[in-house]
């Protein structure tokens, strides 16, 4: 399965879901290949060898980097699409329609692989597919251990109630590229209960919030907490900072008494802040 | 559990749906759109009615309510055939495109008692409702100046075409952005409100303009600069930023964050002398479904509560969105703008 300790990208890019004056600060910090590069270099290592990012524009040279560094042979990447701002934003623009017209190669559209227009519009699945293999091929060579669906796509097909997505969504990725499907969310309860009771998936994998203030831990941290411990899904407790709201032997102390945390999501900016809250996870968990 | 249409299935329109989904008190029988291609895709999934045309839709269904996402110049004439049949309604920001429609339609909605709510979302962020419930408390004491800036990073390079280059097609910033930036202040300093100058500036776009600067006085006694930007480079999202200055203090406000100054302690709300920082993790972000933002569900939440006569009025009621349609206008004669 994987990693116990997985590191995050939020301060690369920029996103604090506490202050915006802070994360504006990272932001700036961040604003080069370079910068976020040594830093992966410092977590590899370290000894954290899994990077779970969202698939901006960002990362590719950094990407690049790495595959041409030998220590990151050891090195896994945890993949997270769409890239809100990529195609959500334009989807949100453009609707979905042109959207799919936008990101989707030509040439696919008109070898009628994946069928005539009609059958696009009326099925998402395809969409789906042609997302992935777009994504994946912008990492083709590096060590993919696993896909994630991104929380603004899961929760809004919760929304609609399109819980087929999810279960053609973890056939295509097991099946095309052998690593495992997984899904962000911040309606964990919710989720959980569609993945494991209606479309009977064993052991599904989920990233959710979990942390000691109960932030964003949709509809309750109680709910959270009762739904982990019915142990039936793989649980990657992220935001444990509650982004710097608290301090990281609280957040494990926490952690450490709840049933049901199988690997732990974390991003730091400062070096220092990384070994700290790697030790402490890593004495642990 | 009130039967609610949702009327537009756009990009706002699919986010209400979901959110309205899983909103307690409401159920969602049916949604209309001329374009039937994302509804053909709804209706595979969601077990609802779909149908092109909203006057067949009330003709075939019952329906207690509509949820309202449409283009924003066929607001007026949808909100007031549901008026005319008693439904009561929800409509996305801004309330019309003309203000003498909106004063209009606020007055048929009392004689026919529909009650009516106005997507003004940031009035359900929690820190600005913590920020006016602040105010309320005069924590600054009397307030007497503040500037509410809205920048975003939308167009950043020339701009000849598309809806944001038209104001008719309900483009430019101030079209844009404007609603949002003016009902905060409309709804952070008062009701009272009127434009005292205004000036635009075109930065990028070629038919409209890319910043606005208005000058506002609520109750004539506290005087505001709203300024709107979407031209801003590395403003990922839109955001709202709030300086306040009053007699006993400053306040800095952001949809995520608040520092509040103080020149003396104040035991009673538990503030001391100088800063004091509150951000959204200290607030309770509990919903029972999450898309976008709290405040995204919280306002449909406001709805349900609206429809099961839970509260009378809606904090974002038609009343209080005609004024940010009001504002809007005087920003548009000053300026001689032609729409």
């Amino acid at each position: 399965m994987l990693d116990r300790i997985i590191f995050g990208d939020n301060q690369f890019l920029g996103i604090n879901h506490r202050s915006l004056l802070k994360a504006k600060d990272q932001e700036q910090s961040f604003d080069s290949t370079k910068t976020i590069y040594n830093t992966l270099e410092y977590v590899n290592d370290i000894g954290i060898k899994s990077f779970m990012f969202t698939t901006h524009d960002q990362f590719e040279p950094v990407f690049k980097k790495i595959r041409d560094n030998n220590a990151f042979k050891d090195f896994g990447l945890i993949p997270c699409i769409p890239y809100a701002h990529k195609y959500a934003n334009t989807m949100t623009e453009l609707g979905i329609f042109k959207t799919v017209k936008k990101f989707i190669p030509k040439n696919i559209l008109k070898s009628g692989i994946h069928g005539t227009k009609s059958f696009l519009f009326n099925d998402p699945i395809p969409v789906m597919k042609l997302l992935i293999d777009s994504e994946m091929k912008m990492l083709n060579g590096m060590n993919i251990r696993a896909l994630f669906l991104q929380n603004t796509i899961t929760d809004l097909l919760i929304g609609l109630k399109m819980y087929s997505v999810f279960s053609e969504f973890i056939k295509y990725v097991e099946n095309k590229y052998a690593i495992k499907a997984g899904f962000i969310t911040m309606n964990y309860p919710l989720l959980n209960i569609i993945l494991t009771d209606e479309l009977k998936i064993p052991e599904p994998l989920i990233c959710a919030n979990v942390n000691k203030i109960g932030f964003r831990m949709n509809p309750n941290r109680n709910e959270v907490e009762k739904t982990l411990a019915k142990r039936n899904s793989y649980n990657i407790a992220m935001s444990i900072l509650a982004s710097g709201s608290i301090n990281p032997t609280d957040a494990v102390n926490y952690l450490k008494n709840l049933s049901g945390i199988d690997a732990v999501l974390f991003g730091a900016s400062k070096k220092k802040h990384i070994t700290d809250t790697y030790n402490i996870l890593i004495n642990s968990l | 559990m009130k039967k609610v249409a949702i009327i537009g299935t756009g990009k706002m329109g699919l986010s209400h749906l979901a959110i309205a989904n899983n909103t307690p008190g409401i159920e969602v029988v049916a949604i209309c759109d001329t374009s039937q291609r994302t509804s053909k895709i709804i209706n595979r999934y969601c077990q609802v009615k779909r149908y092109k045309d909203y006057k067949l839709m009330l003709r075939e269904i019952k329906l207690d309510a509509v949820i309202i996402s449409t283009p924003n110049s066929t607001h007026y004439s949808i909100v007031k055939y549901f008026i005319g049949n008693g439904k009561n309604i929800f409509v996305e920001k801004p309330f019309t495109t003309d203000y003498k429609q909106s004063i209009e339609l606020t007055e048929i909605s009392k004689k026919q008692e529909v009650k009516g709510q106005v997507g003004y979302v940031n009035r359900f962020n929690l820190v600005f409702r913590y920020l006016r419930s602040l105010i309320d408390k005069q924590v600054v004491g009397e307030i007497t100046k503040y500037t509410n800036q809205m920048l975003g990073g939308v167009i950043l390079k020339e701009n000849t075409s598309g809806w944001r280059n038209s104001y008719s097609r309900g483009g430019g910033c101030l079209l844009d952005y404007g609603p949002h930036c003016f009902d905060l202040s409309i709804y952070l300093f008062g009701e009272q409100v009127r434009v005292v100058s205004s000036k635009l500036k075109k930065i990028f776009s070629t038919n409209v303009h890319d910043e606005v600067i208005a000058e506002f006085t609520h109750n004539d006694k506290i005087k505001g600069i709203n300024r709107i930007n979407w031209s801003v480079k590395g403003e990922r999202k839109a955001n709202n930023l709030i300086e306040i200055e009053g007699t006993k203090g400053n306040i800095f406000a952001n949809k995520q964050e608040i520092i509040v100054d103080l020149k003396e302690a104040n035991y009673q709300l538990n503030l001391s002398k100088g800063k004091n920082q509150t951000y959204i993790t200290d607030l309770n972000t509990n919903v029972n479904y999450y898309l976008r933002g709290e405040d995204f569900s919280m306002q449909m939440m406001e709805f349900s509560n609206l429809l099961n006569n839970k509260i009378e009025e809606s904090i974002s009621n038609f009343e209080s969105a005609r004024l940010t349609d009001k504002c809007i206008n005087d920003i548009i004669q000053q300026n001689n703008i032609e729409i």
